[in-house]
């Protein structure tokens, strides 16, 4: 094609720089400075897409963030990115673009023809069409619906691109860099403040560079250049260009995304993509501009049709033209103004059409000089043409209707302030007549507003709103501000009378481009009772999608308001919420994707485990050795229960390093545990070791674990490895809430220790071989739940603990954790000759079972310690948290749900976890259930399986039977009840 | 009381490795150390005894130590405010000194020992700013975060404590052993565009 | 959110974990009376406005704070650590 629209002179655009790029599959060419839409406007290209219900062909309407209809599929392959407005993408060498929502297509749509979708998709049609008959839903709606509606197709490999968050801090961010926000910035960086200036175009100064008015005798856009390279110098501002303030949040936070490489076809190695910013700011200042509305007409959205401002935008940013023959439809000064730009760039004006009779007699003064038909008091009714407009049917103020010849109309019905980031904390945009608009209301604390996006529509007053608040916004912060003078401006007048629906022409007229509302449906939505604007909202989806309705919120509005016959103030508006434009979810993910989602924990002794062949299970933030396979083993089962047959027979090695460690220090330490374990612990003798439950306020158990005394005034507590974080955090609180009078001091050291379970009958043969010898572990001087601090291998401080979790003879060695790993190898080797073998979570999960320990699947925040059989260990001697509403009538009933062993009647059989316990003979119903199942594993050591459950009743119901029932695997499995601990009940094998 | 006669693992053993890495500037804006010898405890002050503890840290450290988020001392050692009343001090080297700071601290303030649970590391350069503010919230700006100064914060979902160790700039960044491979997973990219130089 | 810690300074909120009522939490009952631990822990207020709540500082000093926030607007009016009681804004 041609490069029908392009201008032979002017625009911003590097003609020295000609850029190759496609469109479904077509090479083209622009210039370095273009976006993809007005590389196509360049190229003769009108017909981008397809509409989203009607499939309707459709053009570019904006040259900025709001275009609903120019949506494109960019690039290719893993890099695919869909529904992405082409007015907003800078054009590069190799660019790929192919429109969407085109079936088979774009030119020729099946979907289009005898508008097929449109009867079924009007207001409503979510909740109306697919009510009846339900088996249509699977058959006929949804795959119809799938090809009909819907935008464009995500890539379906992982984004190979990098994505970054960052945060930055200002004094002052000023959002927006037209007139006012450079003038704004200027004045506040000038006073040396923290400027951050962010501006989602590539290019600052915003509609200077799409319109011919000068300051201070030179072009705007010249002298946007000139503030922005002075804003760049200074040291103390922050110039963000690409970057789009999305959303505000509390505290003066707002998010922003920074495009850094969307401009360039891959980013150079090790940069990012885009960015994710936080902006803290001490003060903002929204110069967001304003957004033109369109004209609501039949067949308004014919290809051709554009808002007067980006035709404006086109022609003198970008040097090309979207018609040869333009007319121009308005009901504000704007409208003359484009057609003004037109003809000086040589376009032919065909009319200009403006619905108001009183129109400023200067405005048109060239145009009528020149001979172009003017209608005042006139409306289009009608767009001709299909997939690119014809004509135009103009019935003017006599009602007399005429056709006029055109390849492009120009419409403008008004500027909407951009007021959307004042109503990201709740604060209302209030409707001003006057505007013909909503203007901001109540603003976010710190916020100010200037320009366009306030309501100062013309540039002079733009540039001193701008000033004025620069100024203000640095006093407050004991900014010195000096009195520079306001650049001088044109101050023309920008008036405007509303204009929202022509009527009595034949065809759709839209409202929503992007969601395909017409007026009609607005109407229809009011009949049926959505009277609110809310309701409106979500019955006829308008304002939603990728737009969120920036072109189309006000018009609607307008239309509901007028259908109930009340002023516009009445209906009010929909609350805007972030993100202001799309966001990636890339850029919201930013580093923190794949295996770096979150902070992944590695034991101390990790390298080790690693070096033992380990297979790893992620268990919380920690990557835990699960089990350790040997050659010939087929599975975990296999390799695990080979490890226990080795702990129980000879000796394992295996790593609680994960376990929480907590340093409890001072003179009160015993006081702070006596009060927040349910039993005693000031009663325990220095270098011994106690097993202790805490429990909740409301009398649940919390967690448990062993805690040592080391000295008087000295105790080391473990946590679960799952409640660590949580029980710091509670202990915390317990002394700086509860009882800050308490001399205690808590340090963490989780991560200094690192602690290794030695288990096994052969366990303290193993350990006097690295034990240096003056340390005397024998049975009589290192009996059971001894704590003392040591030194093994020749002097490497460590704590001993004789604790077991396993029910073997065993011991727990605190090393510090850099040497965690050579601890854990030199005991291997010493270990060699009696067997010992390294274990996993796996092992250690049979083992508990076989012992009837308690672990997370028990401690599950509804069992009391009564429920656990730890009643006995509830002090009646001292106030402990818990204490009163473990009492609770409930929570001492006799038919509560307590611990039990389960063991299958036929040995071979298989129990789940989760399976319900139902009385033989009793249907599996809620009615009947007593409970379930909270542990199983396949015990090696008696080769069956074997279960811990809940029962209603507990203790008492040992030795009767009763039925696992798992309906969702389909299971039924008679079993004897039984006491929970399977293995050496009589604890003979600890003291070993 | 570093006696230590077997192999011990720093938390980065095996991943900062000397070398240039990222993009190849030609002058990395980027430098990163971890520091692999060093022994670290916790001062935790007995209730009412702050203010005898901050007489003793500025003793050993030569220069006055605050009840404040700032880090004070020398080459060797340093006392860095992490809560009221609490600071963690390492010792540079084999650690010994400490163990004369523990003896006059007894009884006055709880002394835990974290030099093995602790990675650290110093990140300095001219773009190292731009680096750490990729997963550091707080405002570390010259005009703000200053020489001596130093903050509990988090960086990529982990704890951190960073401080400023000169106006280079030189920062101090201290965070958990456990997570040290993910910590590092994030400097490294956040770095990478600056080019990082590891030495 | 924005909570200024005595010690650290500003900070965003997902530097915090928050628990609840501060007056609520920090009066525990002695004695043993169901229904006042009853009271304690299950019965809150909700007040719309000024909230005297506790936030612990997880991310950096490990400090319990009580924080006086307008829960309409987000505005904290008052920071002070929990072993105070919340009075003042000193340890
Ligand atoms: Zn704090």
């Amino acid at each position: 094609m041609s490069s029908a629209g392009r201008l032979p002179t002017g625009g911003l655009i590097d003609r020295a720089r000609p850029i190759q790029f496609r469109f479904d599959g077509r090479s083209m060419s622009g210039f370095a400075g273009d976006t993809l839409a007005s590389a196509l406007i360049g190229n003769g290209v009108g017909l981008v897409g397809r509409s989203f219900k009607y499939h309707r062909p459709r053009g570019i309407l904006s040259a900025g963030s709001e275009e609903p209809n120019a949506l494109a599929e960019l690039r290719s392959g893993a890099r695919r990115e869909p529904n992405t407005r082409a007015t907003t993408v800078e054009l590069f060498d190799g660019l790929e673009a192919q429109s969407q929502n085109r079936w088979p297509s774009l030119g020729f749509d099946i979907l289009a023809l005898n508008g097929l979708a449109g009867g079924f998709l009007s207001a409503g049609f979510y909740y109306k069409t697919f009510m009846w008959p339900a088996a249509f839903w699977e058959k006929v709606y949804e795959p119809l619906i799938r090809r009909a509606a819907g935008l464009g197709r995500s890539a379906s490999a992982e984004d190979p691109d990098h994505y970054d968050k960052a945060h930055a801090h200002c004094d002052i961010l000023v959002i927006g860099a037209g007139p006012a926000g450079l003038m704004a910035a200027l004045t506040a960086a000038r006073s040396g403040a923290r400027v951050i200036l962010a501006d989602e175009d590539s290019l600052p100064g915003g509609r200077l560079n799409g319109e011919r008015h000068e300051i201070d005798g030179r072009a705007g856009s010249k002298w946007a250049a000139t503030a922005t390279a002075e804003l760049a110098a200074m040291p103390n501002v922050r110039l963000m260009r690409r970057t789009t303030i999305f959303g505000v949040y509390d505290g003066g936070t707002y998010g922003a995304v920074e495009r850094v490489n969307d401009h360039v076809a891959v980013p150079p190695p090790f940069q990012p993509r885009q960015r994710m910013w936080r902006i803290y700011a001490r003060r903002a200042i929204l110069a967001a501009g304003a957004l033109e509305r369109p004209l609501v007409f039949a067949n308004n959205d014919r290809p051709g049709i554009m808002l007067a401002g980006a035709v404006r935008s086109y022609i003198n940013r970008f040097g090309v033209t979207p018609g040869q023959r333009l007319a121009v439809f308005t009901c504000s000064d704007n409208g003359w103004r484009a057609a003004a730009d037109a003809a000086a760039a040589g376009v032919s004006i065909e009319a200009v059409i403006d619905s108001r009779s009183d129109v400023a007699p200067a405005l048109g003064a060239d145009l009528v000089a020149r001979g172009i038909r003017i209608f005042r008091g006139a409306q289009v009714i009608r767009a001709l043409g299909s997939r690119a407009l014809q004509a135009i049917e103009v019935r003017d103020h006599t009602g007399r209707v005429s056709s006029i010849l055109c390849d492009a109309l120009a419409m403008s019905g008004g500027w909407s302030p951009v007021t959307h980031l004042t109503s990201h904390l709740g604060g209302r945009p209030v409707w001003s007549e006057a505007h013909a608009a909503f203007v901001p209301g109540t603003l976010p604390p710190g916020m100010s507003v200037v320009g366009a996006a306030n309501g100062a529509m013309t540039l002079a007053r733009a540039l001193a709103s701008g000033r004025d608040a620069g100024a203000r916004t640095a006093s407050d912060l004991d900014r010195t501000v000096s009195d520079a003078p306001l650049p001088k401006a044109d101050d023309e007048p920008a008036s405007v009378r509303a204009l929202w629906h022509v009527s009595g022409g034949r065809g759709p007229a839209f409202v929503d481009f992007q969601n395909d509302v017409t007026a009609k449906d607005v109407g229809l939505a009011n009949r049926e009772g959505y009277r609110s604007v809310e309701l409106l909202k979500r019955y006829t989806t308008l304002g939603m999608a990728t737009d969120q309705g920036k072109t189309s919120n006000v018009n609607a509005l307008a239309i509901l308001a007028s259908e109930r016959a009340q002023p516009v103030a009445a209906v009010g508006t929909t609350l805007n919420r972030p993100p202001y434009t799309p966001v990636a979810i890339g850029a919201l993910a930013g580093h923190h994707r794949g295996k770096d989602f979150r902070a992944t924990r590695l034991s101390p002794l990790h390298e080790w485990a690693r070096e033992q062949g380990a297979a790893f299970i992620e268990s919380g933030a920690w990557l835990r050795a699960s089990w350790f396979p040997r050659p010939g083993e087929n599975d975990w089962l296999e390799s695990a229960s080979r490890e226990v047959r080795a702990v129980r027979s000879a000796v394992g090695l295996t790593d609680v390093s994960t376990l929480g460690k907590i340093d409890i220090q001072g003179p009160d330490a015993a006081t702070l545990l006596d009060r927040v374990y349910c039993n005693t612990f000031s009663t325990l003798q220095v270098g011994r070791a106690r097993y202790g439950v805490m429990l909740r306020e409301d009398g649940f158990v919390m967690d448990d674990g062993t805690t040592s005394r080391l000295a008087a005034d000295h105790f080391v507590m473990t946590t679960t490895t799952a409640n660590a974080v949580g029980i710091m955090r509670h202990l915390e609180f317990c002394h700086q809430g509860l009882w800050p009078d308490l001399d205690v001091q808590m340090a963490s050291v989780s991560e200094q220790w690192a602690q290794l379970a030695i288990a096994g009958p052969k366990s303290r043969e193993t350990l006097t071989r690295i034990v240096d010898r003056q340390h005397d572990i024998s049975d009589a001087a290192f009996p059971y739940l001894t704590a003392r601090e040591i030194t093994v291998l020749g002097g490497t401080r460590a704590r001993l603990f004789r604790i077991s979790y396993s029910g073997e003879l065993a011991y727990e060695l605190a090393v510090p954790a850099g040497v965690g790993s050579a601890v854990a190898s030199a005991i291997m080797e010493a270990g060699k000759d009696l067997g010992i073998q390294p274990y996993g979570l796996e092992a250690m999960g049979i083992m508990r079972i076989e012992k009837g320990h308690v672990a997370g699947n028990e401690i599950n925040g509804q069992t009391t310690a009564r429920d656990l059989g730890l009643g006995k260990m509830m002090s009646r001697k001292k106030d402990y948290i818990g204490r009163v509403l473990a009492e609770r009538p409930a929570l001492v009933t006799p038919d509560r749900w307590g611990l039990v062993g389960l063991k299958p009647v036929d040995w071979t059989s298989r129990i789940r976890a989760g399976a319900h316990l139902i009385p033989i003979g009793a249907a599996a119903t809620t009615a009947n259930d007593l409970g379930y199942v909270t542990s199983v594993a396949f015990s090696p050591t008696f080769e069956r399986w074997i279960g811990l459950g809940l029962i209603s009743g507990g203790a008492s119901k040992h030795g009767t039977r009763i039925r696992l029932v798992d309906l969702l695997r389909g299971t039924d499995v008679e079993a004897e009840v039984c006491d929970p601990v399977f293995y050496d009940p009589k604890g003979e094998r600890l003291h070993g | 009381m570093a006696d230590r006669t077997i192999l011990n693992r720093s938390a980065l053993a095996g991943l900062a490795k000397p070398g240039v890495i990222g993009a190849p500037t030609g002058n990395p804006g980027v430098r990163i150390r971890e520091i692999t010898e060093f022994a670290a405890i916790t001062v935790i002050a007995r209730r009412g005894r702050a203010a005898e503890v901050v007489e003793i840290l500025s003793r050993h450290a030569g220069s006055p130590v605050a009840d404040a988020a700032k880090r004070a001392g020398n080459a060797s050692l340093s006392i860095t405010g992490t809560a009221p009343g609490q600071w963690l001090v390492v010792a540079r080297g084999a650690g010994n000194e400490l163990d004369n700071m523990r003896a006059d601290l007894n009884g006055i303030a709880a002394v835990t020992d974290q030099g093995d649970g602790r990675l650290i590391i110093e990140v300095c350069g001219a773009r190292a700013r731009d680096a750490l503010a990729k997963g550091i919230a707080i405002d570390l700006d010259a005009s703000v975060f200053k020489a001596g100064d130093a903050a509990q914060t988090s960086a990529a979902h982990t704890g951190l404590q960073i401080a400023l160790i000169d106006e280079a700039p030189t920062f101090e960044m201290i965070s958990a052993r456990s997570t040290a491979e993910s910590f590092w997973s994030w400097l490294v990219a956040s770095a990478a565009e600056y080019g990082i130089e590891v030495v | 959110m924005r909570i200024r810690c005595p010690y650290c300074g500003e900070r965003s909120n997902d530097e915090f974990t928050v628990l609840g009522d501060a007056d609520a939490l920090l009066t525990r009952p002695s004695g043993e009376n169901i229904e006042a631990f009853h009271e304690y822990v299950y019965q809150r207020t909700n007040p719309a406005g000024l909230h005297r709540e506790l936030w612990y500082h997880s991310a950096g000093c490990r400090r319990w704070l009580v924080v006086t926030r307008d829960t309409r607007t987000h505005e904290i009016t008052n920071v002070a650590f929990a072993n105070s009681r919340g009075e003042g804004a000193t340890a």
